[in-house]
């Protein structure tokens, strides 16, 4: 059974590009793709492509998807490649698109789109079967696509999104389905209000399962308002030995042994949060930009603490560079003693009280100088509400070990910090393999936390960190929990230090009230880092390094303001260099389509041609033209030799079409009929007629 | 060749492949374009909303998924009340649009919208002996995966076995309460035969044009004959010579008289009534009858053969596409033919010289089936018994093995001219006589044919 093929209504796929263009933050594009495809609409020339000049531009649509996931790809990281490729579909789909607007044939054959298929079709033909044509027209399929690009847009989550989306198909739908509007519509209304209703359902559904460690999508990114641990799950913790970030340090000077990404103080359920003195509605309220310094013309730096001076920078302080791969507002890992930031190609950079620092680089990979071991640290003093703060359901099993192992009693900050690791170290067992479930909400006791204490004493260092930082607030320390990364893989040969994503760490902050600052206490025993640096086959993380390595310094050459200038000349003398070729060969190829020329607007009065001038000669011969006789009619009576009946028959014609014919009259048509009836007027004044 | 005889994995394979048409038939009836481009699109957007959690995926998933289930509701809710009448012309050809009309009657109360009609044409699944046994050409150099699967074959066979394209109604169509709506259809027949036109579908589409409800109508079954595709043929010459076989008025039945007129002479007992003159037998008062010269012409036998031959039925069409081929060349002569096959029993159809018109014998041939068993005595005896009237014969062989031999050369000692065609898929390696037609290639070979066709 086939059906009939219809192209998507005019205009319609100019407004998707347009939307599109909107929707990802690229509206000339946008316009030019529009202006570009409807164009087909005013132009008076097409192609005959044939299925080889589609197999062509689907060549070079995939060539186009090609070059743009690679560059893609070498600007960030796998997992947003695919869905950043999808947002320029339009662009890439465009070759296949024009063939379409501007073939003679309002369809393509789906065989031309793959290989394999095109050869059994032509084997099918060689052999005298039938070839099996799938036809369709790819203007559908073009709209389809350009919808889903812009739902990947930029700006897709604003209400705009979901208003476009519905007027685009409801004008597809009615465009399409002439005699069943109000059908339609009802259909449309219903529809869109069932996609608004379930986008507020799945994001809460989303959310709820986010929230209880159902998943956290497929991305790993650090949240630096909220940290869901793995505590109460169960099995084996799988975490990536890719190299996340590498440390270089500019002299002598080791880095330190723990760079955090993200401090919290708030631990409810299995998840720690922020919690300041004064709460605001948003999380982004919290971050305070950092202020910089100049102190050259190129040496920008960020003064990680309020009131630094240019004293501050010319400090000698310990340094290193660190280069690696950062989304947009994700936290950055330094040390917790970190004075400034400097050589970061950044859009933006903030901080929160906690002394979480934030970035908005320009691009995928950043590389910088952080300066460190300073006197104090970015982060506030302790909240005393929410520092000290133990949750409800894990206060009682808190209290009850605190007072088990004596901590409270203990006089000071470090003997209550040697206490704990004393304990920690004699009675609990580093393990990745998890074996605490998740306490039921219906029976609080024990806790995960309170189980890990007093029974199970193995678990990771979420465990470790989590129980240290609630044990020590039950001493009354004020402590703040942190994650981050352990420093503990040296590449000697290229003199710089590795952070993979297997050396995620927890620690906690404790505050030292004698010294009045944070210093940080990882609790976790030091075993760890053996069981941590055996993971993996040796052999394949050398070559994912390499790989890794290169793609990054590819990345940061190519970055480079000389060489990215250079790049970008390339790329544009390349494309105009395509262009200016396929427009060549287009433009001898085109084929002129049947002018439909405007027709003669309609007139009551009917248009007086040169014949009539003959009336007034010819009545002297025939008399007055009677009421209701034309004038062909009548002038046909006139008595003349053949030649100038002949060519009075030609005027009377000439006459006709000029007066009946709805196309326009051409201008030799007058100038031959005036010609001819002063030809005849002659004619019929001379004595002999 | 018994299915037992077929090896496992066809046997598995044509099961599976069997079951999968039905399924694809059913959807196919059921899903429109715009529908599969809603499914696809929400497919899409449930894997995006797995990578890319965000509002505009969930809405554009919710949206498409929405709009899915509701005009599957929409459609799953339409009903009809309608009765159909085809108005089909008598005859079609193969490969030939067929422009025809139904009527049909609404008897709701209520205007209903956005209807459209459908034709189905008989089952195509080829059978397991068919797939099993009949290979698709080129097949051998196909590469090992399609040769274990054959799903090319199967595809080829469903092809070949379509009896004809029926597409739906272009526009969709609206039916007014209690009146009679005339639609215009059309159908391409792929295969000759007599075809019984019942299979009539509404399709009832939701608004958005997903889905649709396929309701059977049931109308009064239409008979169509579908004469077969005939090719063009050279200019040929059958031999024997008509001046040898006496022609004349007792073989036809039109009205009137040929032949020249010689003159008058006294009616003898056994003339013709129509041959009495009765002015002369007025003026004379005996009866007087007109006396013509007798007029001879050429009388051919085209014997069809429709014993089991080749196992692919696509020779046989072939052959009755032939032996139409040659019954429309010789219609061009002014000669008698006599179209003789084995249908149960024997089978002499005669037409030409105002007997009867070749659509006559055509419209046999559409009806032409292979017989279950070879009856070759039969058919020759059938011959034989015709031979002092027949000028010459065309024989229109399936392939070329013993039975057909002996049959040939009996027709040969009974000094029947006869000029053999055989027709099958591989030319035998034993010497034939008469000529070869590959069935893949009829129009081809045809061609070839030489002027003078020589009798064996």
């Amino acid at each position: 059974m086939t059906h009939t093929i219809h192209p998507p209504p005019r205009l319609i796929l100019g407004a998707a590009l347009l939307f599109w263009g909107s929707m990802t933050g690229r509206p000339a594009l946008g316009l030019c793709l529009a202006l570009i495809i409807e164009s087909a609409n005013w132009i008076r020339f097409r192609w005959n492509f044939t299925d080889h000049a589609c197999s062509i531009a689907w060549r070079i649509s995939l060539m186009l998807s090609l070059v743009a996931g690679v560059l893609i790809w070498l600007d960030g990281d796998r997992y947003t490649t695919f869905p950043k490729l999808l947002t320029w579909i339009p662009l890439l789909l465009l070759p296949l698109q024009f063939l379409q607007s501007f073939n003679f044939q309002n369809h393509l054959a789906l065989n031309n789109l793959s290989f394999f298929s095109k050869l059994r079709r032509k084997r099918n033909v060689e052999l005298g079967l039938a070839p099996a044509v799938v036809h369709f027209n790819f203007g559908n399929v073009y709209f389809i696509a350009t919808l889903t690009a812009s739902s990947l847009g930029i700006y897709s989550q604003q209400k705009t999104f979901f208003i476009g989306l519905v007027i685009l198909t409801g004008w597809l739908a009615i465009a399409r389905v002439r005699t069943r509007i109000f059908s339609v519509i009802t259909l449309i209304l219903i529809g869109s209000l069932i996609g608004w209703s379930g986008e507020v359902g799945m994001t809460k559904l989303y959310r709820w399962a986010t929230d209880r460690g159902l998943g956290d999508g497929l991305f790993p990114s650090i949240d630096p308002t909220l940290n869901k641990t793995s505590i109460g799950s169960l099995g084996d913790i799988k975490q990536s030995p890719q190299i996340l970030w590498r440390l270089t340090p500019n002299n002598a000077q080791a880095p330190p042994r723990l760079i955090r990404s993200a401090a919290y103080n708030r631990y409810k359920g299995i998840n720690w949060r922020n919690e300041f003195p004064d709460p605001t509605p948003n999380a982004d309220s919290d971050f305070k930009e950092l202020t910089t310094i100049d102190l050259t013309e190129n040496q920008s730096f960020y003064m990680l603490r309020e009131g630094m001076t240019r004293q501050d920078i010319k400090r000698q302080l310990p340094e290193f560079e660190i280069r690696g791969a950062s989304g947009s507002g994700e936290p950055l890992p330094i040390p917790g003693n970190s004075s400034t930031l400097q050589g970061f190609q950044l859009d933006g950079i903030d901080i929160n009280p906690l002394g979480t620092v934030r970035i908005f680089p320009q691009k995928s990979i950043i590389q910088g100088t952080v300066r460190w071991r300073d006197d104090s640290e970015p982060e506030q003093p302790p909240f005393p509400k929410a520092d000290l703060s133990i949750d409800e359901y894990e206060f009682e099993g808190i209290h009850e070990v605190a007072d088990s192992i004596g901590l409270k009693e203990l006089p000071t900050t470090t003997a209550k910090i040697n206490r704990l690791r004393e304990f920690f170290t004699t009675q609990f067992e580093y393990s990745r393999y998890l074996t605490i479930g998740r306490a039921r909400a219906s029976q609080h006791r024990p806790t995960e936390i309170e189980a890990f204490l007093t029974t199970d004493k193995r678990g990771h260092c979420e465990y470790f960190a989590t129980s240290a930082t609630l044990l020590l607030r039950a001493a009354g320390v004020p402590t703040r929990y942190i994650i981050g990364y352990a420093v503990m893989e040296k590449n000697p040969r290229r003199n710089e230090w590795i952070i993979r994503g297997t050396h995620s760490h927890a620690w906690t902050r404790v505050w030292d009230e004698q010294q009045q600052r944070w210093i940080d206490f990882d609790p976790t025993p030091g075993g760890w880092l053996n069981t941590e640096i055996r993971q993996g086959n040796q052999n394949s993380r050398w070559l994912a390094d390499t790989y890794q390595r290169l793609k990054e310094d590819f990345f940061l050459w190519r970055n480079q303001p000389t060489h990215q200038i250079g790049f970008t000349w390339a790329m544009w003398i390349l494309g105009l260099g395509v262009i200016l070729f396929v427009t060549k060969r287009l433009w001898k190829s085109r084929v002129a389509i049947n002018p439909t020329v405007p027709l003669n607007p309609l007139s009551l009065t009917t248009p007086r041609t040169a014949l009539h001038d003959l009336e007034k000669v010819a009545a002297k011969s025939l008399g007055t033209r009677k009421p209701g006789e034309t004038l062909v009619v009548w002038l046909t009576k006139l008595n003349l030799d053949p030649s100038s009946k002949s060519k009075l028959e030609e005027a009377c014609t000439l006459h006709q079409q000029l007066r009946f014919d709805p196309a326009p009259s051409v201008h030799d048509h007058r100038g031959r009929l005036k010609a001819i009836t002063q030809e005849v007027i002659q004619h019929l004044k001379k004595p002999s007629s | 060749m018994s299915d037992s005889s077929i090896s496992q994995r066809f046997k598995i394979l044509h099961a599976f492949y069997f079951r999968g048409a039905r399924v694809q038939f059913w959807l196919n009836q059921r899903i429109r374009p715009a529908g599969i481009c809603a499914l696809i699109a929400t497919s899409i957007a449930s894997f995006l909303c797995v990578g890319q959690p965000k509002g505009s995926i969930f809405q554009i998933f919710c949206y498409s998924l929405g709009l899915v289930i509701l005009t599957l509701l929409w459609t799953l809710l339409r009903r009809a009340k309608i009765s159909a009448v085809i108005e089909t012309p008598k005859y079609a050809t193969v490969g030939e649009t067929l422009r025809y009309s139904v009527s049909l009657n609404h008897s709701h109360r209520w205007k209903k919208r956005g209807f459209r009609l459908l034709q189905i044409p008989p089952d195509p699944r080829p059978s397991l002996r068919e797939f099993s046994q009949i290979e698709e050409p080129g097949e051998k150099s196909r590469n090992a995966f399609d040769r274990t699967m054959i799903y090319y074959r199967w595809r080829w066979l469903m092809t070949r076995h379509s009896s004809f394209l029926s597409d739906e109604t272009e526009k969709s169509f609206d039916l007014a309460p209690h009146k009679t709506t005339k639609i215009p259809m059309s159908l391409t027949p792929q295969q000759r035969g007599v075809y019984i036109l019942n299979n009539l579908r509404l399709l009832m589409s939701d608004p958005l044009g997903f889905f649709q409800k396929c309701k059977s109508l049931n109308p009064s079954p239409a008979r169509l004959i579908v004469l077969p595709k005939r090719y063009r043929l050279p200019h040929f010459e059958m031999p024997g010579s008509s001046n040898f076989r006496i022609g004349g008025e007792e073989t036809g039945n039109s009205i009137g008289n040929s032949g020249e007129f010689i003159g008058i002479r006294e009616y003898r007992p056994g003339d013709s009534m129509r041959q009495i003159h009765w002015k002369s037998w007025a003026h004379t008062g005996k009866p007087m009858v007109k006396e013509l010269e007798d007029t001879f012409y050429p009388r051919y036998a085209l014997i069809l053969d429709t014993f089991p031959g080749s196992p692919d039925r696509m020779v046989f069409e072939e052959m009755v596409s032939i032996a139409s081929s040659f019954i429309a060349g010789l219609d061009r002569h002014d000669a008698l033919l006599d179209l003789m096959f084995i249908a149960d029993d024997a089978h002499t159809v005669t037409a030409g010289r105002g007997l009867e018109r070749t659509e006559k014998l055509l419209e046999v041939l559409a009806a032409a089936h292979i017989e279950p068993t070879q009856r070759f005595d039969a058919l020759s005896s059938s011959v034989i018994q015709h031979r002092d009237h027949i000028t010459s014969s065309l024989l229109i062989l399936n392939g070329w093995d013993e039975a057909r031999q002996d049959f040939v050369r009996k027709l040969r000692e009974a000094a029947v001219p006869c000029v053999p065609i055989i027709v099958g898929n591989q030319k035998p390696s034993t010497p034939i006589q008469g000529y070869w037609i590959d069935a893949s290639h009829p129009a081809r070979d045809l061609m070839h044919l030489p002027q003078k066709l020589a009798a064996v």
